[in-house]
């Protein structure tokens, strides 16, 4: 089986990208880091795995963990968005507020 | 049409500061928040317990292949798995938590299941290679680093 880790990192930036729609702006490098790090990381699973200093079940176990590690990290996104989301509409309450103390 | 401004429709009214005082007071307690406070010493103790998780594979590789058994690493798994559950703890405990609990309940379930998997080797027969301690340290980094990117996130909040 071909496995081109490159590839499947390029896929799944763009599905992520495409399930973000708008917000991916806000996101971009936040995901672009952890997909960076996955690549490291998986390239080096994947390079013991073809010396034979890890064997198959330990592999195929460490990929699953990428399932739970790709979790973690779309709860920092969503973590990351809301911050920016809440910066945002204090923002537009603050200039609310500031247009009434005005009048008063 | 004429566009009506706030302060043409209040003021000349009997009670139109009172009425706009009010109206500050609502608006100024619309605030919202959809993420917990910044906590400074939860993100120190993301740092110091990933420091740890970090020494204690040092010390596996510092160590001859055939002195790796759990029980010769036990105290520091027992440490650090302390220091995970106060975490937990910690994050249960703030309000709007959901993304934070479930970052921590998969750190401590992965931390749980590479420990149990090194304490079952010995029923195997086999040791702990170089290749695994160092792809264990890798992973468990992955895990510990959303959970820091989100707490760094949180001090970027703007309170007025």
């Amino acid at each position: 089986m071909d496995f081109n880790i490159n590839e499947i990192l390029a896929d799944m930036l763009s599905a992520m990208k495409i399930s973000f729609g708008e917000d991916w702006g806000v996101v971009k490098s936040t995901a672009n880091g952890f997909i960076q790090s996955k690549k490291i990381r998986l390239e080096s699973l994947a390079k013991k795995r073809l010396e034979g200093t890890i064997d198959q079940a330990f592999f195929l176990n460490r990929l699953e963990d990428e399932k739970d590690i790709l979790a973690s990290e779309l709860h920092a996104i969503a973590i990351v968005s809301a911050v920016l989301a809440q910066n945002a509409a204090n923002a537009a309450i603050d200039v609310l507020t500031d247009a009434i103390e005005a009048l008063l | 049409m004429k566009n009506l401004k706030l302060n043409e429709i209040i003021r000349p009214h009997k009670y139109g500061v009172v009425l706009m005082t009010m109206l500050l007071i609502i608006v100024s307690a619309c605030r919202v928040t959809f993420v917990p406070d910044y906590s400074e010493s939860i993100e120190k103790q993301i740092i110091a317990t990933q420091k740890m998780n970090e020494k204690l594979y040092s010390d596996m590789l510092a160590t001859a292949a055939a002195n790796r058994d759990y029980e010769n690493f036990e105290k520091a798994y027992a440490e650090i798995e302390s220091n995970i559950n106060s975490l937990v703890f910690q994050m249960q405990a703030r309000e709007k938590n959901t993304d934070f609990v479930a970052m921590t309940d998969i750190l401590k379930k992965k931390f749980i299941a590479y420990k149990n998997e090194h304490k079952g080797l010995k029923d195997k027969g086999k040791k702990l290679s170089n290749s695994e301690i160092e792809t264990y340290s890798d992973f468990m980094k992955a895990f510990y680093t959303p959970m820091l990117v989100a707490e760094k996130a949180l001090s970027r909040t703007k309170n007025k």
